[in-house]
């Protein structure tokens, strides 16, 4: 009995097809997969936006020297802003941003209470601070972001150390892109000169920022 | 041992200045040989001289301004960078206070700004304070209105009882006035002005003694138009800052025109002693209400 050994197109039926088309078809399957589970291909040159600042996912922060022994922290709650940003010419980038002085939060009600009061903010008078950027320059891999700040009713010019944290698409949708900035100032140069030997004229002002597009 | 730069330049060195200043202007002068009894007795000239109240508006003028200086440690210049606050008018209202009793010496002059220009210089310090709320219009009109009106008051009745009622008790009526716009402010939180308010009381203190070494002296005609712009700007700032309470602001108003007008109104048939007594009695309770309230509200040890 002459046992036929099995038709090779049985065993692979794919196999009667033209090779080109398997070539393809892998090719494509391993595109696909890769699309999936390995690394992202290459993100083409970002182009520039007009972000705003997504005030959940900020924070303006503060720290200033308490009688010299040391530093007490605070933040402002209620933050605004926007910012053109330009990746590839950071320089061409634009900031304002604005918060208000009445939402300061020291973790100490009465302490808040005077801090709003005319020894330092005086928020009834002046309720809100702004930055307006004038001139971005590039500093190593930061930013050195220097711009019109505006604080109980005293614009100084002044100078900002900004690091662009990243960018990302957010699963709820578009794209973030974060920034954190750190500033020094003296809190005299701004009319607030109450209790200078209780309280630091230095203060350090850290600012958060998460923007997505408008 | 506890720092005594703050009282001596907050207190001490404006209440000198004062002093100085005043015993110059009120000094007593060898007038041309007297006929009669008195003959070739000293005789005080200056006592209705308008340079001696003039005088004494720079005396007043200049200590409260090394005050601000010392508690302040700047004269804030309106400009494209820099809006003023509510206080930071009151320096600038000083030196047109100064600079218009100095005028009304001169005939000329007084015609053009009556008063000795003291409601001209009200009614800018009113219109400065408050012009972010005037220029929201509405109530901000109204505001202002009534905050004007708080100020022509408080110096109509502190000029009438100066000019009427002599001696140093109507300094020391001021003084303890003031001390509890000082009291009240500080307890608050608005501890700048109510150093500013301490230092009027000391100068009105160094005035009471003055007031005491020359029976002549008056606090009208200058003086007092500074007192009224140092007590109003204080007061309105606070009140726009929202850090002393109304009631307790109303109360330290009264506590300086309820006396003033109390002693040329129902009090003036009452005999001098008795009159002031009542005047101190009446300046205390009102003042001491007041402080009470910022007492009850203050805002604890404000965390320091």
């Amino acid at each position: 009995m002459v046992v036929r050994a099995p038709s090779r197109h049985r065993l692979l039926p794919v196999m009667h097809l033209p090779r080109h088309f398997l070539v393809t078809g892998l090719v494509a399957s391993l595109g696909v997969a890769l699309a999936f589970v390995g690394p992202s291909p290459a993100p083409e040159q970002a182009k520039a936006a007009d972000l705003v600042v997504d005030a959940v996912h900020s924070h303006v922060g503060f720290r200033i020297k308490h009688l010299n022994a040391s530093w007490a922290h605070g933040r402002f709650d209620a933050l605004a802003g926007t910012i053109h940003w330009d990746p590839a010419a950071p320089e061409k980038s634009t900031v304002e941003l604005t918060f208000d002085v009445g939402s300061v939060d020291t973790n100490s009600p009465d302490r808040d209470k005077h801090l709003r009061g005319s020894d330092f903010f005086d928020a009834e008078q002046f309720p809100k601070a702004t930055f307006k950027s004038t001139k971005i320059a590039k500093k190593g891999t930061a930013l050195a972001v220097t711009g019109d700040f505006t604080l109980h009713g005293v614009t100084k010019s002044v100078t900002a150390d900004v690091e662009h944290v990243g960018t990302a698409d957010s699963p709820m949708g578009g794209e973030v892109t974060g920034f954190s900035a750190h500033l020094a100032l003296k809190r005299s140069d701004f009319g607030m000169k109450s209790v200078l030997d209780l309280i630091g004229d230095e203060v350090t002002l850290v600012v958060d920022v998460e923007c997505g597009k408008k | 041992m506890p720092d005594l730069a703050l009282p001596f330049f907050d207190f001490l060195l404006p209440a000198l200045v004062a002093l100085g200043v005043l015993l110059f202007a009120w000094r007593r002068r060898e007038g041309p040989a007297s006929e009669g009894p008195d003959r070739g007795a000293p005789r005080t000239t200056s006592g209705t001289a308008s340079s001696a109240r003039a005088l004494g508006a720079v005396a007043f003028g200049a200590a409260l301004l090394a005050a601000w200086w010392s508690v302040f440690g700047e004269f804030a210049v309106p400009s494209a960078s820099r809006v003023l606050a509510a206080k930071d008018w009151i320096p600038w209202s000083i030196v047109a206070a100064i600079a218009t009793a100095g005028l009304a010496r001169f005939e000329r002059a007084r015609r053009i700004v009556p008063s000795g220009g003291a409601p001209l210089v009200l009614s800018l310090l009113v219109l400065l304070a408050m012009r972010t709320r005037i220029s929201a219009g509405g109530s901000g009109i109204l505001h202002a209105l009534l905050v004007f009106l708080v100020a022509m008051a408080t110096w109509t009745a502190l000029e009438l009882s100066s000019e009427r009622l002599r001696g140093p008790l109507p300094s020391l009526v001021l003084a303890l006035a003031a001390a509890g716009s000082a009291v009240a402010l500080a307890l608050s939180g608005d501890t700048a002005l109510g150093r500013l308010c301490g230092s009027l009381s000391a100068v009105s203190v160094a005035s009471a003694f003055v007031a005491r070494q020359r029976r002549v002296f008056t606090l009208s005609g200058g003086p007092v138009a500074i007192v009224s712009v140092v007590l109003i700007g204080s007061w309105t700032s606070t009140w726009i800052s929202q850090t002393t309470p109304l009631s307790s602001i109303v109360l330290l108003w009264a506590a300086v025109a309820v006396p003033s007008a109390a002693g040329i109104g129902p009090l003036s048939t009452w005999p001098a002693t008795r009159r002031e007594i009542a005047r101190v009695a009446l300046t205390l309770a009102l003042a001491l209400a007041g402080v009470w309230i910022a007492f009850q509200a203050r805002p604890g040890t404000h965390g320091y």
